[in-house]
């Protein structure tokens, strides 16, 4: 039993887990960039997992293998942890507290807490992608709010819409001007409304109404853009474990600029550097 | 949609603008010349060993590199962080910087000064291939979580390569197990200075990819690149043993991973 444990907390079967999952993530990076498999990808971003192992719509065979694959290596990853933080847990209580070794422990469980919260993120909540609307139109929410697109204030031609960004100059388009007003209600009363800006989304709860971008308007009668306003195009999000990642990961650097500073090890022997 | 900024007059200033944008960018194509010869003038006179030539070379190098970096913030209006040109000349900057005030000089002519100066060399080379222009103006150059995102990324790859400087000056001397306290013990401090820039960089892309696209993860090869990246310097602070042989290797992945993250940074500008 106790061999077993020693072989978990090992920092071989780390350095073995840290290899498999280099190779897992240039095997992805390679799925990625195939033609067959960009697809899947998108499924992945678009929605969350119980809806990548679908019958119908469900990501491809290698793909849920590429997943499971992983989240098997991440488990093992895991496990190594808790052993390797009980063992230091144990030394540190028997033998003696160093400092440096209590925030390497803190560090190494943060890092848990945040892998943990983001294999969380990829089943609980929602995620809607690429909601296209027009103003005045709206669109029904999983957990029974009704999303309404109020306005659409577009300052500039919206004819730069049909440009790429790169070609777009400042002068041409003002993404600090130009914003869509939402509403967002349930069981016919509004629960909160808000203007949202391209990177500036709006939040109510767990929920995020994200502007992805403005879509041009087509006008039947003769291809004049300026004549309607443009759409949007939304992404709308709910992520309960969003909080733990955001709030942990910036404690795990905090933690390992700390270490930094306290391991920061000057020369010792400076008799072999010889000034010239 | 009344006072449409897409006027006329717009385009009229644009065009009026036009001679001044080319005198921009070709001030900016001297500057990048002038400082690639007196960083070249710095590594022959180094390696001369001529003590006060180099150090007024180095920071004549130093000086030229950062009126490039200001030319191209004020002809652009954002920091230089965006494209391969950029960001590689504020990588040279903070190296040259690093170089110059946190090493230091040895008997052995290869020391790691001289490889920071043989680094520097190297990505002014690289970006002989790229335009030698300011980046196309973006929306987000602005957003405080996109500079952040750049800008630690960018400094993550300087420490890096300054880390990496140690790591191949230690791997090259016969006698490692004498240089360990000081080339070695280096390099590792400027590795986990990498690493917390790094974080910071991709805790600063998190909230931007949050507010973005709704999510903080993106399943897509540019996340799985930094994840690469964090995984490679976990590889490097988690060999086991505290013998030479592990330091050996440590060295060698501590350097391997500079060569990725420049790569990955390389990649991104070709596409």
């Amino acid at each position: 039993m106790k061999n077993i444990s020693e072989q978990l907390s090992s920092l071989y079967l780390t350095t073995i887990i840290l290899i498999v999952l280099m190779l897992w993530f240039t095997w992805g990076i390679l799925l990625s960039q195939s033609n067959t498999f960009g697809h899947g990808f998108d499924l992945m971003n678009s929605t969350l997992a119980p809806d990548w192992f679908s019958r119908t719509h469900g990501l491809p065979l290698l793909m849920k293998l590429w997943f499971v694959g992983l989240c098997v290596v991440m488990a093992v990853l895991a496990i190594n942890l808790v052993f390797c933080s009980w063992v230091k847990i144990l030394k540190i209580i028997r033998i003696k507290l160093i400092m440096h070794k209590m925030v390497m422990l803190i560090i190494h469980m943060v890092f848990g807490m945040v892998a943990f919260g983001h294999f969380g993120s990829f089943f609980l909540g929602y995620r809607h992608e690429n909601i296209k609307l027009q103003q005045g139109q709206s669109f029904a929410l999983k957990d029974g709010y009704i999303l309404n697109l109020t306005n659409v204030h577009f300052v500039d031609n919206p004819w730069v819409l049909g440009k790429s960004l790169k070609e777009l100059s400042p002068e041409e388009y003002h993404h600090d001007a130009n914003f869509s007003e939402v509403t967002l209600s349930r069981d016919g009363k509004q629960v909160t409304s808000g203007r949202i800006y391209f990177l500036i989304p709006l939040t109510y709860k767990n929920i995020q109404v994200t502007l992805k971008r403005f879509t041009p308007t087509k006008d039947i009668t003769g291809g004049n853009h300026a004549v309607q306003k443009p759409g949007v195009k939304l992404v709308v999000s709910k992520n309960p474990v969003k909080i733990l990642v955001f709030s942990f990961f910036p404690v795990m650097i905090v933690g390992i600029g700390i270490y930094t500073i306290m391991t920061w090890r000057q020369p010792e022997n400076k008799k072999a550097i010889q000034q010239t | 949609m009344s006072g449409l900024p897409y006027s006329a007059t717009s385009v009229r200033q644009s065009a009026l603008g036009y001679r001044s944008i080319e005198d921009m960018k070709n001030l900016i194509i001297v500057g990048y010349a002038t400082s690639y010869f007196f960083y070249a003038a710095t590594l022959i006179t180094y390696l001369l060993r001529l003590r006060i030539p180099w150090r007024y070379l180095s920071i004549i190098a130093l000086t030229v590199n950062l009126l490039v970096l200001l030319l191209i913030s004020i002809s652009s209006d954002h920091f230089p962080f965006f494209n391969v040109f950029e960001c590689l000349l504020f990588v040279t900057f903070i190296l040259g910087g690093l170089g110059c005030f946190c090493s230091q000089t040895e008997k052995h002519r290869l020391d790691v000064r001289c490889w920071v100066w043989i680094e520097i060399l190297f990505l002014l080379t690289i970006v002989l291939f790229f335009p030698k222009e300011p980046s196309f103006y973006r929306p987000n150059q602005t957003f405080l979580w996109v500079v952040l995102f750049h800008g630690f990324r960018n400094l993550a790859l300087a420490t890096m390569l300054f880390s990496a400087a140690h790591f191949i000056r230690f791997r090259l001397e016969s006698r490692r197990r004498q240089l360990r306290n000081y080339i070695f013990l280096s390099g590792r401090n400027f590795l986990l200075l990498t690493t917390v820039f790094f974080l910071c960089s991709e805790y600063s892309g998190m909230i931007w990819c949050q507010r973005g696209w709704g999510d903080f993860w993106h399943w897509s090869p540019t996340f799985f690149q930094s994840t690469l990246i964090i995984l490679c310097l976990m590889f490097a602070f988690h060999i086991p043993g505290k013998n030479h042989r592990s330091d050996d290797i440590r060295s060698v992945i501590g350097a391997v991973t500079v060569l990725l993250m420049l790569t990955i940074q390389v990649t991104k500008g070709l596409s």
